[in-house]
């Protein structure tokens, strides 16, 4: 039995940060994440496509994306299409799943507790709904099935015992859901297709296909969607990720501006790294950053070269000055850097803006916007 | 720390070939050559050797000047750009700093110690990256440029300007050579108003525009949140719209396969039940031919006509013979029978009898009761019991009708005569009878051989009457029994001869006719059941509609089918074999919704059209939150730059006042002393303000006297003895910083230039000057103080590379 698996598309997140532009770019990628994801199933031959939850953003999905997912699901017909609503996509009154027209492929699992679906011989898939954004406990608690059929698990929440590794990822992410591995197997699941992180995640009984799109700068990238081959008696054959989105999202460039005298040799450098490179990309500028050099982030950010976007930001970037020589100064120069360093109320990048707007204004230098 | 030697390859105009050299002396050191003679690239050549090049990225504008002024002039890009200097440090120690101006590259080294690199020092005085030797004496290259070396074109400059002291010093109490504390506030002031500016409704600075900015984004974001709450109740109303179709779809369906299963059903129920009438059609029909029977119509009509008869065997009746034979008899006696005269006509007859009589008659008698009222009734009662006794004599001698026609008579003739006798009475006073007429009564009287006696003639007559009548009832009767004997036998004749037929014989009438009797219920039972065979099989063939048994049993068989199919449908559908109503209800309810149907497609394919008619971007959270999220950085970036701005502003001026006050009363006390002695004692000391630091001079009668307010001589004195004392006040006191001069006196008047040159002499005693000039008087002031320790070095005139 062959299935394709995939959570955590986000259909219509807002991508603020990046500005209106990038935002458009980026939803219009999982857009065709989502298509390709589906031409992938066709192309697989796979018996059912899985959806382990926040296929879209409910606070935000408009009538493109209800006329998108009514069109890619009714063409992919007949093969099943089965979709256990997550925390972003929640199932509520409101919610597109119900302002959609489904083609008869289509199976959501609209109930707040595990319901199953048997449209496949022999294998028996059991989903339940979010019905709320947040506060949904543990779906598998006393959750137990028996019997002859292989048991698959289809759900979002969060795995929270055995591994944590994806916790330990991002920390921040909020626990949906939450379930242990060991809930699996009390419940007679043979596996679990589990959506919520944003990372793949191989589980002996259950997979995380991850975000099949990087959804921001940092996440691992390394999701995508899953090709799930089980035998007759339920035993996990194959498990292949299948790369569905075609933007390259690269998140982890570095540009030292160490030995840069001015911004047009960032530039340069800035350049040479983005030659190569295609997709959206966030660079980050680290390094000793000379006195000398008119560091304007907006002005960096502008040429993007071969990308269709570029993020830029200041990292771990220090001042060119030799502070501890101008501390020693007995003039207004090192005066100023003694009691802006002595001011315990300024955080640290507070400080360094001041101290190098400082410097700089005392240098009689126009660039007093520092980064 | 002073210069003990300096050397310097390819430095602007000295040569490359050669290294050029100078050596100094601890004290005052006049370098004298005339123009062009490399005396200024020598000053700078040694600022280069002490104070070196930063290393970072990018350069100064002094850098920028340097590289461009002193760049060798011969060696093109590619040869040697290089000082050296050898220094001795207060401590007895030399260093020597070798620099590669071209590579930037520094090495300092201890010459005592064959050179030995001093990685150490090399490490501890880097500032920049690069070894700077400014930082021994507590300056660096920055402030050791403003406070001990001082270039001609800056001392020119600065005397233009009549603020020069004061701003001299802001700059050097600002360490920076470009720009005061005061400037550095005027600058991020401007440099804020432009690029943050002020929140001021219609204002187009940045904390107004991105202010609106962010503004016109959340407004926005508010109103696609609004109309994204619209849509989505919008949505959820069309869902349910639909689902209202869907359910009265349902529901129809439901309702059509009610109606569907409920017509299966009783179609498979008729044809059930046409199968069953049918089959007992059939089976009454019988399978084979049923037999022809005899016609038992005059069998038939025998018994009937025996039936209607009474019984031979019991019956009262005599046999024809007797009955003929008697009615012959009574015919003659009837025939026979005396007349009999109407005795109506007999009381006519006798009536002149009855008037000869005359009233003693017994007869008289009778007509001489009065008349009254009630007579015709006593004759009637007279006449009723006459009669009744007669009828009951009768009928008890001859029988029941003859006695009560006989009694009827009596009393009629009773009544007749009691009229009769009535009447002479009525005709009292008519004529009494003649002879004839009593004559003609006899004779009447004899002809019908009645007594002549009136009363008894009428009795006679009457009695005569009723005899005659008997007879002719008895004949009457004898002839009506002997009708009814002969059809009696008539009809059993018949009867036996209809057996006959038959071949039912039987001994006597009664087992005859019980044969019969038996014959023809068996006749008839065969008959009905024939008949009903019959009846069957024209009630099958008319029933059967002609199709055959089996034709109608295959359209039973499929109409169960269709039945169970419509049934499995209609539960499918969620109904129950006991929600199939009443037809016309469900006819009722789908007409019913039929209509709800209709309004509800409608309302739902409106709610579906205007649904897609929304403009995707109308609800484009994310993209109004990426708008406000634009809007919102872009504000903050200028909150931010406002907040770092006016935080630096405020650090500044708590800088400068921290400074100035320290600075003050230094420049106050050093400056003082070495302005009374190069002015001769006209000023006896300075003042400056800490606030601004302007300078004032107090001369010797305590006035004090704005140092823009003087002689230029007077201000060049106080510039240099500030210069001096700068180098001194900035200094973090390590070692005695080396002053370097370059034509400092250029400007002064010979008397100021001995005091200045004297004044130098003076200081040189507790630090290094080197003083470049290219004034003879400064040459000769130099040959002529050599003893009090002038060095003098004299440069030639410069040599072509």
């Amino acid at each position: 039995m062959r299935f394709l698996a995939f959570s955590d598309l986000h259909l219509d997140a807002p991508f603020a940060q990046g500005g209106r532009d990038l935002a458009e770019l980026r939803r219009a990628e999982l857009r065709g994440t989502l298509e390709r994801t589906i031409g992938l199933a066709t192309k697989l031959e796979v018996d059912a496509v899985l959806c382990a939850g926040d296929l879209y953003e409910h606070d935000r999905f408009t009538p493109d994306t209800v006329r998108l997912l009514e069109r890619v699901f009714w063409e992919v017909a007949p093969i099943p299409v089965l979709i256990s609503p997550g925390n972003h996509d929640w199932y509520g009154p409101k919610s597109l799943y119900r302002a959609a027209t489904w083609s008869e492929n289509v199976h959501i699992f609209p109930s707040g507790e595990m319901t199953s679906w048997d449209g496949l011989e022999g294998i028996r898939v059991w989903g339940f709904a979010h019905q709320k954004p947040s506060g949904t406990s543990n779906p598998l608690e006393r959750f137990r099935v028996g019997g002859e059929a292989v048991h698959l698990g289809l759900f979002h929440g969060s795995e929270s015992s055995g591994w944590s590794r994806a916790l330990q990822l991002d920390e921040r992410k909020q626990q949906h859901a939450p379930f242990s591995a060991e809930h699996i197997e009390a419940a007679g699941l043979t596996h679990c297709v589990v959506g919520h992180y944003h990372q793949r995640v191989e589980g002996e009984r259950y997979t995380y296909g991850g975000a099949p799109a990087v959804l921001s700068f940092g996440e691992p990238g390394n999701g995508g969607a899953v090709e799930l081959v089980f035998n007759e008696t339920g035993e996990l054959a194959k498990r292949e990720w299948h790369k569905v989105s075609e933007l390259e999202v690269h998140s982890d460039l570095e540009v030292d501006v160490t030995g840069c005298g001015d911004i047009g040799q960032i530039e340069k450098k800035l350049a040479e790294l983005l030659a190569p490179l295609s997709g959206i990309g966030r660079v980050t500028f680290v390094g000793e950053l000379s006195p000398t050099a008119h560091f304007d982030l907006r002005r960096l950010a502008a040429p993007k070269g071969p990308l269709e976007h570029l993020s830029v930001r200041a990292g771990d970037l220090r001042t060119g000055y030799d502070l501890a020589q101008i501390r020693s100064e007995s003039t207004v120069r090192g005066e100023f850097v003694k009691v802006v360093e002595a001011d315990e109320e300024l955080d640290p990048e507070t400080r360094q803006r001041v101290i190098v707007t400082g410097l700089r204004a005392l240098e009689g230098r126009d660039d007093l916007e520092v980064v | 720390m002073w210069f003990h030697k300096a050397q310097a390859r390819a430095f602007g105009p000295l040569r490359s070939d050669k290294d050029d050299r100078l050596e100094f002396v601890s004290g005052l050191n006049v370098v004298h050559g005339p123009n062009e003679a490399g005396k200024s690239s020598w000053h700078a050549a040694l600022m280069a050797a002490l104070c070196g090049r930063r290393r970072g990225p990018g350069r100064t504008k002094e850098e920028t000047a340097l590289v461009e002024q002193h760049r060798p002039w011969s060696s093109g890009d590619d040869g040697p750009w290089a000082v050296t200097v050898e220094m001795e440090r207060d401590t007895g120690s030399r260093i020597r700093i070798d620099r590669d101006l071209r590579l930037n590259e520094t090495t300092i080294s201890d010459p005592g110690l064959g050179d030995r690199r001093l990685v150490d020092l090399e490490s501890e005085i880097t500032h920049d990256g690069s070894p700077d030797g400014a930082l021994l004496v507590g300056l660096s290259r920055n402030t050791f440029a403003m406070a001990a070396s001082v270039r001609q074109a800056s001392v020119i400059s600065d005397l233009e300007n009549p603020d020069a002291l004061q701003q001299h010093l802001a700059r050097a109490a600002a360490g920076s050579d470009d720009a005061t504390a005061a400037r550095a506030l005027e600058r991020i002031d401007s440099f804020r108003k432009v690029h943050v500016g002020s929140e001021r409704k219609g204002g187009v600075r940045p904390v107004q525009t991105t202010k609106e900015a962010e503004e016109r984004a959340r407004s926005e974001l508010a109103t696609v949140r609004e109309q994204h709450m619209s849509y989505l109740a919008f949505a959820e109303e069309a869902d349910r719209l639909r689902k209202a179709v869907t359910e009265l779809e349902t529901q129809q369906q439901r309702i059509q396969a009610s109606a569907e299963y409920s017509r299966a059903r009783g179609e498979a129920a008729q044809l059930d039940s046409k199968i069953q009438e049918l089959e007992s059609l059939s089976s009454r029909a019988g399978g084979g031919q049923v037999p022809e029977l005899p016609d038992v119509t005059l069998l038939a009509q025998a018994v009937s006509s025996v039936g209607v008869l009474p019984d031979p065997a019991t019956t009262s009746l005599e046999t024809a013979a007797v009955l003929e034979r008697r009615s012959a008899e009574l015919e003659v006696e009837i025939e026979e029978f005396p007349p009999t005269p109407e005795v109506a006509q007999v009381l006519q007859w006798v009536v002149p009898l009855r008037r000869v009589a005359g009233p003693g008659s017994a007869s008289a008698s009778t007509n001489k009761v009065p008349h009254k009222p009630g007579r015709r009734r006593l004759a009637a009662a007279a006449a009723a019991v006459v009669g009744s006794a007669v009828a009951v004599m009768l009928s008890i001698t001859v029988g029941v009708v003859v006695g009560i026609g006989i009694g009827a008579a009596s009393g009629v003739a009773v009544f007749l005569l009691g009229m009769r006798r009535r009447a002479p009475a009525e005709s009292e006073g008519v004529r009494p009878p003649d002879a004839a007429e009593v004559q003609t009564a006899y004779e009447r009287l004899d002809e019908v051989a009645l007594p002549q006696d009136a009363d008894a003639a009428v009795r006679e007559a009457a009695e005569r009457r009723e005899n005659l009548r008997a007879l002719q009832d008895q004949l009457a009767a004898t002839t009506r029994d002997l009708k009814q004997r002969r059809n009696m036998d008539t009809a059993w004749a018949g009867l036996r001869r209809a057996a006959a037929r038959h071949d039912i014989d039987a001994a006597n009438d009664d087992e005859l006719l019980a044969q019969v009797d038996g014959w023809l219920s068996d006749h008839a039972a065969i008959q009905q059941e024939r008949d009903e065979a019959y009846a069957a099989r024209g009630a099958l063939e008319e029933a059967l509609e002609d199709q055959s048994l089996d034709e109608w049993k295959i359209r039973a068989s499929e109409a169960r089918r269709a039945a169970a199919e419509a049934q499995q449908v209609f539960e499918a559908l969620g109904g129950s074999g006991d929600d199939v109503g009443d037809v016309n209800e469900i006819q009722r309810c789908l007409e019913q919704l039929d209509k709800d149907l209709r309004k509800a497609r409608s309302d739902a394919d409106t709610a579906a059209g205007e649904l897609k008619g929304i403009d995707p971007a109308s609800v484009d959270i994310a993209g109004a939150e990426a708008e406000l999220a634009e809007a919102f950085a872009e504000r903050e970036r200028v909150r931010q730059l406002d907040e770092t701005l006016s935080t630096t502003a405020r650090f500044m001026q708590q800088a400068a006042d921290n400074a100035h006050r320290v600075f003050a009363p230094r420049i106050e006390a050093e400056v003082g002393a070495l302005v009374s002695r190069v002015t001769n004692g006209r000023y006896r000391s300075v003042r400056v303000d800490p606030a601004d630091l302007r300078v004032r001079l107090v001369t010797e009668s305590g006035d004090r006297r704005d140092a823009r307010d003087v002689s230029r001589g007077t201000t060049e004195q106080v510039y240099l003895a500030l210069r001096i004392v700068l180098a001194e006040v900035l200094s973090t006191g390590r070692e005695r910083c080396p002053l370097l001069l370059d034509d400092p006196t250029v400007h002064a008047d010979s008397d100021r230039k001995m005091a200045i040159l004297e004044c130098l002499l003076a200081v040189a005693d507790d630090r290094q000057v080197i003083l470049f000039s290219q004034e003879q008087q400064v040459l000769d002031w130099a040959r002529s103080r050599s003893d009090a320790g002038v060095h003098l070095i004299e440069l030639g005139p410069a040599q072509p590379a």
